[in-house]
């Protein structure tokens, strides 16, 4: 299977901020997650797959072709942005052919793929209702249906279930894992559920550099063994958190439930753990280098 | 409300918002000698660069009252506050209208440092008529919401002034000092220009007002 | 063909926005306006061509072109205005009084003492008289109009020369040639504007009356070219071209202003050419802006039809479509135009500041030539029913100045494309350049 996605040693500067540094990565057919921290460069690698930026170094092509040839790589992709929105007083059905008239679709075409797409995504009955009228998760809907409507081999969705409520969260994961039989979907979150839910592989992006690159599984191996858990009292909590980094607390009374890394060596209490892939993610994180960020519960 | 609140908003309105209406305004201001002159000008020529030009720093100032809240986020964040939104928009105003007096005497000032005939007349007949074209601009955007509307209304009433007679104009006529009319008529048109200025814009945020807890 | 089909489609889609949009109708609903308000929609009572009638006192009066009246007229004028130091000008097409200072008087005495063989200390020891109140203010509501649409004012006494003039003769040796370069002159030290300048010297001094025959002629003139609905159309677009050159810039800047920074990518990212969507845009917004003029001047097309219906001539149906797409279309291309490429690469309303300026140095310039002043305005006046003449020999300047306004519409089309290409690319972060600009202080924009 050929990659959809190559991106080597791109880089991206804002000013004196790297967003992209020597960045190389490889997004086969399929499902792809790219998980980083807010600021982590991953909008900034999904803006420049989808033409909207232009990298400073590197190379990066999409289905074999130049992100240069922009007018090409346009036809090849679907773009759902962070904060998608459409003209307020353009019907869902407007919108959608409009947006098919921006992407050379004939008009046979509109007429026969905006019904099914709204279908698809649940707006059929909101074909009539204006874009200012929808709530969140129509809007959301709308978008995947708008970048679905080229039929491209390429989805980029950058952050799609972010601000859903959980029903719309999974109902969209459902709708982009149909998505990916047949395409490519990368899929920028951080939301670490989306990731466990749906991707087979993923990148782990931190201030512009790859931390890894890989499949799901391969990313839990790295975690094995170093995942711990153990109940606590109050005291010993401190304790831990000063040593240890915390990846997860459950109150019970008095005591907690406390989840944690020990990579490397075995901590005095707690019992291992199979890891989770927010474990995993942490312990990349922490294994990188990278500080952790404050606990906002104390 | 405490003195250090409404000093906060000042400090942000004056850091953060005005400074592009006030460079616009400025421009407006340098360019009008370039285009009038203003060296020994009579009462009547001196009247042109302030009814017929400087005027349009009200439309600069005070119509965009509203558009730091614009987008919606930044409204609902900012309306959620315990400090009245309405105090907030009294305060830019009272702001613009500070300036826009500030630049029309600065203006007559230098008319007069010129050997040219310009008084107090000159200064209201200027300061009524960005008073009105500001207002109007201000109604016509919390109304419609539209920026380019916004400008527009004002904007189309000044330029009519230009084509059509003050007897056709009726309460809208803003060159009045200009076309000569006797000093006790101009006084009592620019009050009453100000006084629908004031109007418009009093109704401007009751619209938005009514908008915001409807 | 199928290109060509989504491309139509486009621009249908975006002529619907348009028509659709508040700030397009208000537009349109202000070019009724001004069109009823300046008389030209419908015309007004006394704005029917007619032929002369013989045995009329007047019929008018025209340029001059004999010098040995215009060069006396001029001359004794300008040194009026030197003995009272008071010389009407409108330099910006606002009136103003201008008083020269010593050293400006001396200049003037120059020009004088080459005029009229006197020298400058004479001249300037002569001292300061009143100023003669020769400027006369005339409202036309007062006046009856004669049938060819023109006033008559008498004054009460005969014309006398002032005492003042007695020894104020021209130079022997003095050449018309030589008379105009130093009126030229005079008006530069005036500041511009004045009398004494260019064809204004021509409009204001040794006015000779059209005669009867003149008149005829020029109405024969008018009939054969215009067809009565030709002049009625150069009258409607001399006042709709005023409002044409900043009118159609809020329509496009509202359009533009429309793609908020949350539909950018989705736009963006789509495969149409950049200058595609802005083509289809740009013909809408100028297509939206035709259709009222369109259906004004059919409008007046058929009122003309009843209003010249005894005369037994055939008018031209098409005079006002023709003049609508030649005279207002570039002016209207310019204005629609800037609003598509400052907003384009500003992402801010700035253009109508910008238009406005222009709209205003341009209508103001004007002033003095209201008939006839093609030249380099975005909006060429023609303030008269008829004076066919004056169109005819100011035609290819016309010409001249519409495909060159028509030109730079192309030119900021083109820049607008760039622009919208740079952008989609990331480049070009107009906002950002802006805020640069403007950032004297905290970057609010700096992410923290």
């Amino acid at each position: 299977m050929s990659d959809a996605i190559v991106i080597e040693t791109v880089s991206k500067s804002f000013g004196r901020k790297k967003a992209l540094q020597g960045l190389s990565l490889r997004i086969p057919q399929g499902m792809f997650g790219l998980l980083g921290r807010n600021g982590a460069g991953k909008t900034t690698l999904m803006r420049t797959i989808a033409t909207l930026l232009a990298k400073e170094e590197g190379t990066l092509t999409v289905c074999g072709v130049p992100v240069e040839r922009a007018r090409e790589v346009r036809k090849l992709i679907g773009y759902l942005p962070q904060d998608f929105n459409m003209y307020p007083s353009m019907s869902v059905y407007d919108a959608m052919d409009y947006l098919g008239v921006l992407s050379g679709l004939d008009g046979l075409t509109r007429r026969l793929r905006i019904p099914l797409l709204l279908e698809q995504v649940n707006l059929a009955n909101q074909r009539r209702t204006k874009v200012h009228a929808l709530s969140g998760g129509m809007k959301r809907r709308l978008g995947i249906a708008q970048a679905l409507l080229h039929d491209p081999k390429v989805l980029i969705v950058d952050e799609p279930t972010a601000g859903l409520d959980p029903e719309e969260r999974v109902r969209f994961r459902n709708l982009l894992s149909e998505v990916a039989q047949d395409k490519t979907v990368l899929l920028s979150t951080h939301i670490v559920g989306d990731i466990e839910a749906a991707c087979q592989n993923i990148a782990i992006l931190d201030q512009g550099q790859l931390l890894y690159g890989g499949t799901v599984s391969g990313l839990l191996e790295r975690a094995q063994g170093a995942v711990y858990s153990a109940t606590v009292g109050q005291g010993e909590l401190e304790v831990l958190k000063d040593r240890y980094l915390v990846t997860g607390m459950l109150a019970q009374g008095v005591e907690c439930i406390v989840r944690f890394l020990s990579p490397g060596h075995t901590p005095e209490f707690g019992e291992p753990i199979a890891p989770c892939v927010e474990d995993a993610y942490l312990l990349c994180l922490h294994q990188s280098g990278v500080k952790p960020r404050a606990d906002f519960a104390e | 409300m405490e003195s250090f609140v409404w000093g906060g908003i000042l400090k942000a309105e004056v850091r953060f918002q005005l400074l592009p209406r006030l460079l616009f305004a400025v421009l407006l201001f340098l360019l009008a000698p370039l285009l009038f002159g203003c060296s020994a000008l009579d009462a009547q020529a001196a009247a042109a660069p302030l009814e017929c030009f400087l005027s349009l720093m009200g439309t600069v100032l005070l119509t965009p009252l509203f558009l730091p809240e614009g987008d919606e986020g930044i409204r609902q964040t900012v309306e959620a506050r315990a400090v009245s939104p309405v105090r907030v928009y009294l305060l830019r105003l009272a702001l613009g209208v500070v300036l826009l007096a500030a630049l029309v005497a600065g203006f007559v000032l230098l008319l007069r440092c010129s050997e040219s005939e310009a008084g107090l007349l000159h200064f209201l007949a200027a300061f009524g008529d960005g008073v009105f074209l500001g207002g109007l601009g201000l109604f016509v955007l919390a109304l419609s919401r539209n920026i380019a509307l916004s400008y527009m209304a004002p904007l189309a009433l000044f330029a009519l002034n230009f084509t059509l007679a003050d007897n056709k104009l009726g309460p809208f006529a803003l060159f009045t000092l200009y076309r000569g009319a006797e000093g006790g008529a101009v006084l009592l048109d620019k009050l009453v220009l100000i006084g629908l200025g004031l109007l418009l814009t009093a109704g401007a945020l009751g619209i938005r007002e009514v908008w915001r807890r409807h | 063909m199928g290109a060509r089909v989504i491309t139509m489609t486009l621009f249908f889609i975006e002529l619907k926005r348009v028509l659709r949009s508040i700030t397009f109708w208000m537009m349109a609903v202000l070019l009724v306006v001004v069109g009823i308000s300046q008389g030209v929609f419908p015309p007004e009572e006394g704005d029917t061509i007619k032929p002369p009638q013989p045995g009329l006192e007047s019929y008018g009066s025209k340029a001059g072109s004999d010098p040995d009246k215009i060069m006396p007229e001029a001359l004794d004028s300008l040194y009026l205005d030197f003995r009272a130091n008071s010389y009407v000008a409108y330099p910006m097409g606002f009136y103003k009084n201008v008083h020269l200072n010593e050293r400006e008087r001396e200049r003037m005495a120059w020009v004088l003492s080459e005029l009229t063989g006197v020298s400058e200390a004479e001249l300037l020891a002569a001292g300061e008289i009143e100023e003669q109140g020769r400027g006369v203010t005339i409202q036309t509501e007062d006046l009856e109009r004669n049938e060819d649409g023109s006033f008559v004012v008498q004054s009460d006494g005969s014309p006398e020369r002032p005492k003042v003039l007695e020894n104020v003769t021209l130079a022997e040796g003095v050449s018309y040639e030589a008379f105009l370069a130093l009126m030229q002159q005079a008006d530069r030290i005036i500041g511009g504007g004045s009398s004494y300048s260019g064809d204004y010297l021509l409009g204001s001094f040794g006015r000779e009356p059209v005669t009867y025959e003149e008149a005829l002629a020029d109405y024969e003139l008018m009939l054969e070219k215009d067809r009565y609905t030709g002049a009625h159309a150069r009258l409607f677009c001399d006042y709709m071209g005023i409002f044409l050159a900043v009118l159609p810039v809020f329509p496009a800047v509202a359009l533009m202003l429309a793609d908020k920074r949350d539909i950018r990518p989705v736009l963006y990212s789509r495969s149409v050419a950049a200058w595609k969507l802005l083509l289809c845009r740009w013909m809408a917004l100028v297509t939206a802006t035709l259709l009222p003029l369109l259906l004004m001047g059919g409008l007046l097309t058929g009122f003309h039809c009843m209003q010249y219906s005894g005369t037994g001539v055939a008018l031209d149906l098409l005079a006002y479509f023709k003049y609508i797409l030649g005279w207002l279309l570039p002016t209207i291309l310019v204005s629609s135009g800037m609003g598509i490429f400052l907003t384009a690469l500003t992402g801010t309303p700035a253009a109508i500041a910008l238009q406005g300026i222009w709209w205003f140095m341009d209508t103001m310039g004007n002033v003095g030539a209201l008939t006839g002043g093609y030249r380099v305005s975005l909006a060429p006046r023609h303030n008269a029913l008829g004076r066919t003449q004056v169109f005819l020999d100011g035609f290819g300047v016309l010409v001249q100045n519409r495909v060159g306004y028509t030109l730079l519409a192309l030119a900021l089309f083109g820049l607008a494309v760039w622009v919208l290409g740079q952008k989609r690319r990331g480049r070009l972060e107009g906002a950002r350049i802006a805020q640069r600009l403007l950032d004297l202080g905290p970057n609010r924009w700096r992410k923290h």
